[in-house]
């Protein structure tokens, strides 16, 4: 039987399509209506709350802590003043990614680490000969995430001790929420204004009630995973075995990416001195690119009507984001019709108005004003249609720094 | 800074061993030995005054005679010692089985005990030592790499298949029948008396904290039989002078090539420099520069303690941490006054002198360790080395120096730092003789017992395992010390392992050492080669 988080007595009333899926071990609200619309409208026009207690997550301390994360992540953990957070991914000794997750700076020498799925033994196993410990502190810290331009004013008038108001993008602060501890980051995994909330579970209903409280007046909505789907993808967010593979799950070696390859290389950081795990093979791979690189592609909405128009039929795009594979061809040129990559999420984004998707991709085609074809399949023919290569995020608003 | 082809870390016999190879090519090589004595576990000291004491090693059978005088060992006093005797075992109340160098003696032996185990002997004699010389084979050469079977590794996997199969096909496969299978097995095949087998059985023992039962021993009975005399026993030689000796004649061979050996020098740590071994620094601040170094410590504590882990990746450290080191054994060495009152003793005690009397014996030793406790009943392995050597102790006495099976390093209750512990084991050894060689305590003028840990402090053998990792099916040939690095590199540039840790295993054997050399020597003329094109 799937468990059940902190929140899970007030989440289970509220979710009236009763519709839940296993987020590692835990039942989690795909959506909280039978549709996700709104819950997806409440991230970028109200505020949207999320129970994202499944995440696992790790604390790091000792005098060795900051040399152990900066010899786990490839961003560097040393110049992480206390008090950031930095998002980052972690590799394997081959440069492969491994999970990706953000980091918190809590003081010089303690360190919280989420991550997608478990890495304890991994963390402790950098650990060896260093004077830093790791542990699991996944159940002992239940973790709300409030996103959405209004997130900001509901904790100005809630949290206590604290000034949310000053609190820059990907900071971290301790504050209550009424008589409850809590640590407050400045994060999030829609690419809006946002907050992720960490607390003892026992004062999880407390607050939860505070916040739905105290967001009534705001638009809040408690959301689902369905709405954090597109908007992850609008803000260009890459979800592990989606748009990367483990080097952990993969089954064969060409699934597996190196940061460069998932478009994260602003995220390697080779310091002189450093060694993290995998940075030797990485400088190579920066010396001489792999030629895979993410891009984010826009379909061309009125050819896709076309092709359904063809049948009879409105465009019958998924109303979810999808994390079906579909390949990408060459559109012009030498090797016209030759398939170049995959799309790995795709979305119809509702505040763009657009069919977008993120993609791996031969890095020569993954110049933003490239034209592509993405294969689309209507009344189960496959067809092509037309595709721009674009930067990403697809979606920026000023207000996520702001 | 004066620079130098090769630093050697540890002046165990395997480094020594590379040193000397290394010499012999023109290398200019040091060689660093924490300890005033060279020879690490096979090591010769005053532990008595007076008295030339083999610390732990005290049977060099294993080590190839023809690779002694490759090395021009004899020109450096090395004399070896082949008592007619070469075991015998204790079966109670006196009585004795003794095999003889002269299978006629031993046919006579077995007989007073099984007319059949004395008939079958001389086919089980031939048997191991056909088997033997198969698994000589492999051990030979460097260990086969199965994950990497490129065009040029099968070629070099074809001498040693060709030099196996011309042992005969059927041979080998009897011997990955055979290799296998609990000591208790393929002892039951051949041989019907208790005393017969308990005293083969013990061979199975060195090396694992395994008892007779336990799966892989007859691999190990073969392994200790890879000296290749055809007695039907372990391979068995002592070197006159005690095994230091030998350690020392190996120095003597690196010196004469120009190789220089510090002792009472302590590598704390090696230096890295963008993630390639520059050099080592010792325990004073001093730093060596070096082409490359080259560590005969065992892998967990060049690792772990010379590179550091946090210098090595988390995946290899993972494998290092499960490397099975497990000391199992403690050394009694006594001072004798006289020989105890068996008949014959000066002639049957000159070799391995066994407390082995059945199977069963030695099972329910293995069992307490398996609990984490010494045995209660141990497995004693005695030699007494003024038998064949007289000048190792003054006049009128002897020295006997006892390997005590099982003394796990782990304890599950107490340590070995308590006197308790250390006196039980005392007294359950002084019992066992007063059992099987009545007489033997009232001889006793002095005694020092060294424990696992005392093995961890003084020659540096992690958890006190001499054979610097278990010899198992599972820690052999490829996977020896961890499976794909089995070939003396190692994950840090131009550092590289020669040690017991390496392929082909523990014991005094040279191989290690002199394949390590070979594999270095290839690998820094390839490296040479790149260097010299670019």
């Amino acid at each position: 039987m799937l468990l059940e988080t902190p929140f899970h007595s007030r989440t289970a009333p509220l979710c009236r399509s009763r519709r839940w899926r296993n987020w590692s071990g835990y039942a989690a609200a795909l959506s909280y209506e039978p549709g996700h619309e709104y819950e997806y409208y409440a991230v970028r026009s109200g505020a949207a709350l999320f129970d994202i207690s499944p995440l696992r997550k790790y604390e790091v301390t000792g005098p060795d802590a900051a040399a152990l994360v900066d010899r786990v992540v490839t961003r560097s953990a040393l110049d992480c003043p206390v008090g950031r957070v930095f998002y980052t991914p972690w590799c394997d000794e081959a440069g492969k990614l491994i999970d990706d997750g953000t980091v918190q700076r809590l003081s010089a020498d303690t360190f919280r680490i989420t991550a997608a799925d478990p890495c304890l033994r991994w963390f402790q196993d950098c650990a060896l000969g260093m004077d830093a410990s790791v542990r699991d502190i996944t159940l002992d810290l239940a973790a709300l995430a409030l996103q959405g331009p209004t997130s900001r004013d509901i904790l100005v008038g809630l949290v206590t001790g604290a000034d949310i108001a000053a609190l820059p993008y990907f900071a971290v602060t301790e504050g209550h929420i009424g008589a409850a501890p809590v640590t407050i980051t400045r994060t999030g995994y829609t690419g809006d204004l946002g907050y992720e909330i960490w607390l003892a579970p026992e004062h999880a209903l407390a607050v939860w009630d505070a916040l739905m409280e105290t967001g009534r007046g705001y638009g809040i909505a408690p959301a689902g995973l369905d709405a954090l789907d597109v908007a992850r993808i609008e803000a260009g967010l890459l979800l592990k075995e989606v748009d990367y593979v483990s080097s952990w799950t993969a089954l064969i070696e060409s699934r597996k990416s190196s940061p460069y390859e998932a478009g994260l290389g602003w995220t390697v950081q080779p310091r002189p001195g450093r060694d993290f795990v995998g940075q030797r093979v990485l400088e190579r791979e920066a010396a001489s690119p792999s030629r895979w690189a993410l891009a984010g592609l826009e379909a061309d909405w009125p050819s896709i009507e076309k092709r359904f128009a063809a049948v009879g039929l409105p465009p019958l795009v998924a109303g979810r984001a999808s994390r079906e594979a579909v390949p990408i061809y060459a559109h012009k040129g030498p090797g016209a019709g030759r398939q170049i990559g995959y799309v790995t999420s795709a979305t119809f984004s509702p505040i763009l108005k657009k069919y977008i998707a993120l993609a791996t991709i031969r890095r020569d085609f993954g110049k933003p004003g490239t034209r592509i074809e993405v294969e689309l399949t209507v009344e189960f023919a496959r067809h092509r249609v037309p595709a721009t290569i674009v930067k990403t995020p697809f979606f920026d608003p000023a207000r996520k720094r702001g | 800074m004066k620079q130098y082809d090769a630093v050697v870390v540890g002046g165990g016999h395997n480094a020594l061993v590379t040193a000397a190879r290394l010499a012999c090519e023109r290398w200019k090589v040091l060689v660093l030995e924490q300890r005033a004595v060279l020879g690490g576990a096979a090591s010769t000291a005053e532990i008595f005054p007076g008295c030339a004491v083999n610390v732990a090693a005290q049977d060099a059978g294993l080590f190839p005679a023809g690779f002694a005088a490759d090395l021009g060992l004899d020109a450096h006093g090395l004399e070896w010692i082949h008592p007619p005797a070469l075991a015998t075992s204790l079966t109670g109340g006196g009585e004795a089985l003794t095999l003889w160098r002269d299978p006629a003696r031993t046919r006579d032996d077995i007989a007073r005990h099984s007319r059949a185990d004395a008939a079958r002997f001389p086919d089980w004699a031939d048997h191991l030592h056909t088997m033997a010389r198969v698994l000589r084979v492999a051990l030979d050469h460097p260990a086969p790499a199965p994950h990497d079977m490129t065009a040029r590794e099968r070629l070099r996997l074809l001498r040693p298949l060709i030099r196996a199969g011309r042992l005969g096909k059927r041979t080998v496969v009897e011997l990955l029948r055979v290799a296998p299978l609990p000591a208790r097995d393929l002892l039951d095949d051949w041989f019907e008396s208790d005393a017969l087998k308990g005293m083969l059985a013990s061979t199975a023992l060195a090396g694992s904290r395994q008892g007779p039962s336990a799966m892989g021993g007859a691999l190990r009975m073969l392994y200790h039989a890879t000296g290749c005399d055809p007695h039907g026993f372990r391979s068995s030689a002592f070197v006159k002078g005690g095994i230091g000796a030998l350690s020392a004649a190996l120095a003597a061979a690196a010196r004469a090539h120009g190789a220089e050996v510090r002792t009472g020098t302590e590598v704390e740590r090696i230096l890295m420099e963008d993630g390639a071994a520059t050099g080592v620094a010792l325990a004073g601040g001093e730093e060596i520069a070096a082409r490359c170094v080259i560590s005969g410590a065992d892998p967990r504590r060049t690792f772990f303690a010379l590179v550091g882990a946090p210098r090595l990746g988390p995946e290899f450290n993972r494998k290092v941490a499960n490397i099975q080191m497990r000391g199992t054994t403690a050394v009694l060495h006594l001072l004798l006054d006289g020989l105890p009152p068996l008949p014959d003793a000066a002639e049957r005690l000159a070799g391995h002198t066994l407390v082995a009397p059945t199977l069963d014996y030695l099972e329910r030793a293995a069992d307490d360790a398996k609990y984490g406790r010494a045995s209660a009943r141990p497995h004693l392995d005695m030699v007494m080395p003024t038998l064949h050597d007289p000048a190792l102790a003054p006049a009128g006495r002897h020295l006997a120096s006892i390997q005590v099976r099982y003394a796990p390093y782990h304890l599950r209750a107490g340590s070995w730092q308590d006197d308790s512990t250390h006196d039980a084991l005392l007294a359950n050894v002084l019992t066992v003789l007063d059992d099987f060689l009545p007489g033997m305590r009232d001889r006793i003028v002095d005694h020092r017992l060294i424990t696992p840990l005392d093995l961890e402090t003084e020659p540096c053998l992690t958890n006190g395992d001499e054979y610097h990792g278990q010899m198992g099916l599972d820690q052999m040939l490829f996977m020896r010390p961890i499976a794909g690095w089995a070939r003396y590199a190692t994950p840090v540039e131009g550092l590289f392992l020669c040690g017991s840790g390496c392929h082909p295993g523990g014991g005094v054997t040279g191989g290690p050492g002199r394949l390590a050399a070979g594999a270095i020597l290839r690998e820094r003329k390839q490296v040479a080669r790149l260097s010299g094109r670019s």
